[in-house]
C-alpha cells in the first residue's frame, strides 16, 4: 500500500511548487507591506514631525524557491526588498537574500506541527541596487543571526497545534451548510525524496496512517494523488446520505409500432381484438390500422456497493426498485358494429386497450457492473460505468415486440439516470482561487493498486498573460520585450505575444529590452 | 363462461342469431339475457388473458429464439438476465442476453 494507511496522499514535485511560487509572484499573490512608522520621540515640533516618520514598503522582488534536500529537509530561498523613506524624503532601498533550512514535523497524536529551523543564512545584502555588503560583513551578520535564532526561536514559537479539521470541501449535488461539507484534516507530511514532498490527509475525523510508509508514486509527473478505497467509501456514503441528487425519478413514454416490424403479430392481435369485441360469438374481418403503447415507470435507486479491482476496474452491485405500467392500444377498422361496451367507437374506427399491465415495487438487481475509474472534467475521481448485468423479474405475458420495447426502454431510463459515483472530490482546482489563471491536469497515470487508486498528472496553467508584467514579441524581426503598459506592447500581434513574469527570464530567452520602456536592457 | 356457451348452443339451432349479433351486437346480447356489468367485463378480460397466454406459448415455440428471448424467459417464470454495455461513443446502451439460471 503506497498511501501508508491514510485516506488520501497528495505528492507534489519540487518543480511544481516552484512553478506555483513563480505564478503566485506574477499574479501578485505575495503581499506588499506598505506603511509608515512614526518614531516615538516626544515633544517634536510640528514643523519637524515629518522627519520622525519612516515610510516603508516591503516586497519580494523575485519568487521564493523551495528545495527539498538530500537529508529530506526543506530549504527556502527568499529575496526581500525593503524601500525606506526617511528624514522627510530621502529614499533608500535594501535587498536581502537569505536561505532558511527547516525540518517541519507533525505529531499525529497531539496534532502539533513543529517547524525546526536548521539553518538560516543571509546570502546577500544590496543597497540601492548597487552596493553589496562585503562577504566578511555578511559572515558576521550570519553569526549574529544564528545566535538570535537560537535565543529567540523557542518551542512555543516554532510549534503550533493544528485543528483536526484543516478545511471542508464541497461535494457535487449537496445541500448548503457546513455540515454537508467533507471535513479534511492533516494526517502528516514528509519530504519523500529530494524532489518530492507528500501531504497525507484524513477524512471525517479519521486519524490513522503512517507517514514513513508512504511511497513516491508520481512516476516523474508533477503530482501524485493516492486515494484509499476506505476513503472512497466514506466519501460515497457521506454523499449518498446527504445528496440532493434525485434518488427516485418518474419517466413516461409512448411508442407507435411500425406495422411491417410487427407483421408476425398482426393475425394474433386481430384474433384477440375480435375475441374481445365479439365475445368469441361472431367471426368477422378487421384491419389493424395502428398499434402503440403508453408506458411509464418510477425508478428508485439504492446505494451501490463497489469494490476496486486491478486494471482500473470497479465492481459495482446494487438494486433499483420500480413501479411500472403499460397500456397497449390498437386501432382497428371494420364494417361490422362490434362495440359492446369496452371500446371507443368512431363510426367505423375502433380504438381499444388490448393490454394493461402494472407492477409495484419490482426489485431489479444489478448483479454486477464494471466501471472504470476516471477523473472527470471537474477533476473529481469518478466512476464511469461500462457494463452491467441486470436481472429483471418481470412477469408480463405480452407479445415480444411490446415486452422487448418496454424492457429496453426501462433499462435505458435506469442507466441514464444512475446517480453518479464520485469517489473523491476535486483535489485540483480548475482555476487559481481569485484569479482567471486556469489549471489543467494532464493525467499521466491512473492505476488501481488494490485497495487504493493512484493518479499522477502534470499540471499546466494558462491565462497568466492577464497578469504578466512583461510581453515579448517573438516575431524573428523583433524579438523585443516590453513592459505590459508600454504602447509598443499593445501593437504586438496576438500570435506573436509571449508573456513573462520575470524580466530576467525574457532576457535569458533572447529578447532585447524595448528602447522606450526597458532602455537599460536595449542593446540592438 | 356458461352464458356464452348458452348463446353458442342457441346459434347452432338458430343461424339468424349470428346475423342479429352482427347487426346489433349490444342489443342482441342484452336480448339473450347477458348483463354487461363490471363483473362481466372482468370475466371477459380474464378469459381473453387466458387465451393470450395460451397463444403466446404456442407462438414462442415457432419463433426464432433470439427474437423472443425476453418472452421465453417470462413464460418460463425466470427473471430477464440482460447484459448492458454502455457505448461511450454513441452514449447508447447495447443490450445482449445475459446468463441463464
Amino acid at each position: 500500500m503506497q498511501t501508508g494507511g491514510y485516506d488520501v496522499v497528495l505528492e507534489v514535485r519540487e518543480e511544481l511548487l516552484n512553478k506555483f511560487m513563480k505564478i503566485g509572484h506574477c499574479i501578485g499573490a505575495f503581499p506588499v507591506l506598505k506603511g509608515t512608522y512614526a518614531l516615538p520621540i516626544p515633544n517634536v515640533p510640528e514643523s519637524l514631525k515629518e522627519f520622525t516618520v519612516i515610510g516603508y514598503e516591503v516586497s519580494l522582488p523575485k519568487p521564493p524557491t523551495i528545495e527539498a534536500t538530500a537529508d529530506l529537509h526543506l530549504r527556502m530561498n527568499v529575496r526581500g526588498q525593503a524601500k525606506f523613506t526617511v528624514l522627510g524624503g530621502i529614499k533608500f532601498e535594501i535587498e536581502v537574500e537569505f536561505t532558511v533550512g527547516v525540518a517541519p514535523s507533525f505529531d499525529q497524536a497531539t496534532r502539533r506541527l513543529k517547524i525546526d529551523l536548521l539553518t538560516t543564512s543571509i546570502d546577500d545584502v544590496e543597497l540601492n541596487d548597487t552596493y553589496h555588503l562585503p562577504t566578511n560583513v555578511i559572515a558576521r551578520l550570519n553569526e549574529i543571526l544564528t545566535i538570535a535564532m537560537h535565543e529567540y526561536l523557542t518551542e512555543d514559537l516554532t510549534t503550533l497545534e493544528l485543528s483536526p479539521v484543516l478545511f471542508a470541501t464541497e461535494l457535487p449535488n449537496m445541500p448548503p451548510g457546513e455540515e454537508n461539507k467533507l471535513t479534511i484534516g492533516l494526517g502528516n507530511f514528509r519530504v519523500l525524496n529530494p524532489s518530492t514532498l507528500c501531504v497525507a490527509v484524513n477524512l471525517l475525523g479519521y486519524n490513522g496512517g503512517d507517514i514513513n510508509s508512504v511511497l513516491d508514486f508520481t512516476d516523474g509527473s508533477h503530482i501524485g494523488i493516492g486515494v484509499n478505497e476506505g476513503a472512497m467509501h466514506k466519501v460515497y456514503d457521506f454523499w449518498w446520505d446527504r445528496t440532493t441528487h434525485p434518488k427516485s425519478i418518474t419517466k413516461t413514454g409512448s411508442h407507435d409500432f411500425d406495422m411491417p416490424s410487427i407483421v408476425d403479430w398482426l393475425d394474433e392481435l386481430a384474433d384477440w381484438v375480435v375475441a374481445a369485441c365479439t365475445l368469441g360469438l361472431v367471426s368477422t374481418e378487421i384491419d389493424i390500422k395502428r398499434v402503440w403503447a403508453e408506458f411509464g415507470a418510477t425508478i428508485r435507486f439504492s446505494k451501490f456497493d463497489f469494490d476496486l479491482k486491478p486494471g482500473n476496474v470497479v465492481e459495482i452491485a446494487g438494486s433499483v426498485s420500480i413501479d411500472a405500467w403499460m397500456r397497449a392500444l390498437v386501432t382497428i377498422q371494420t364494417t361490422t358494429s362490434l362495440f359492446w361496451g369496452i371500446w371507443d367507437v368512431d363510426t367505423e374506427t375502433y380504438t381499444g386497450e388490448i393490454f394493461s399491465l402494472s407492477v409495484n415495487n419490482l426489485v431489479i438487481n444489478i448483479d454486477s457492473a464494471s466501471a472504470k475509474v476516471y477523473l472527470d472534467d471537474k477533476n473529481q475521481l469518478a466512476v464511469d460505468i461500462l457494463d452491467l448485468d441486470i436481472s429483471i423479474p418481470l412477469d408480463w405475458e405480452i407479445p415480444e415486440f411490446l415486452l422487448n420495447y418496454f424492457v429496453n426502454w426501462l433499462i435505458d431510463r435506469i442507466v441514464e439516470n444512475l446517480p453518479p459515483i464520485v469517489l473523491f472530490p476535486a483535489v485540483i482546482e480548475e482555476s487559481l482561487p481569485g484569479t482567471t489563471v486556469k489549471v489543467k491536469a494532464a493525467f499521466t497515470k491512473l492505476f488501481i493498486d488494490e485497495p487504493e487508486a493512484l493518479v499522477a498528472a502534470n499540471i499546466e496553467t494558462s491565462g497568466i498573460g492577464a497578469y504578466a508584467p512583461y510581453i515579448a514579441n517573438k516575431s524573428p524581426e523583433h524579438m523585443e520585450v516590453h513592459k505590459k503598459d508600454c504602447e509598443w506592447a499593445h501593437r504586438i500581434a496576438i500570435r506573436n505575444r509571449v508573456y513573462f513574469c520575470d524580466l530576467e527570464e525574457a532576457l535569458t530567452a533572447g529578447f532585447d529590452g524595448c528602447r522606450y520602456c526597458i532602455p537599460e536592457h536595449h542593446h540592438r | 363462461m356458461p352464458e356464452l356457451e348458452q348463446i353458442r348452443k342457441r346459434m347452432a339451432v338458430d343461424p339468424s342469431l349470428e346475423e342479429r349479433l352482427k347487426e346489433d351486437f349490444q342489443g342482441t346480447i342484452k336480448e339473450v339475457g347477458i348483463k354487461v356489468d363490471s363483473a362481466f367485463i372482468d370475466r371477459v378480460m380474464e378469459r381473453l388473458n387466458s387465451k393470450v397466454r395460451a397463444d403466446l406459448r404456442e407462438i414462442v415455440k415457432k419463433r426464432p429464439e433470439a427474437k423472443n428471448w425476453y418472452l421465453k424467459r417470462v413464460l418460463e417464470g425466470k427473471p430477464l438476465k440482460i447484459h448492458v454495455h454502455i457505448n461511450k461513443e454513441t452514449g447508447k446502451c447495447e443490450k445482449s442476453l445475459g446468463g441463464g439460471g
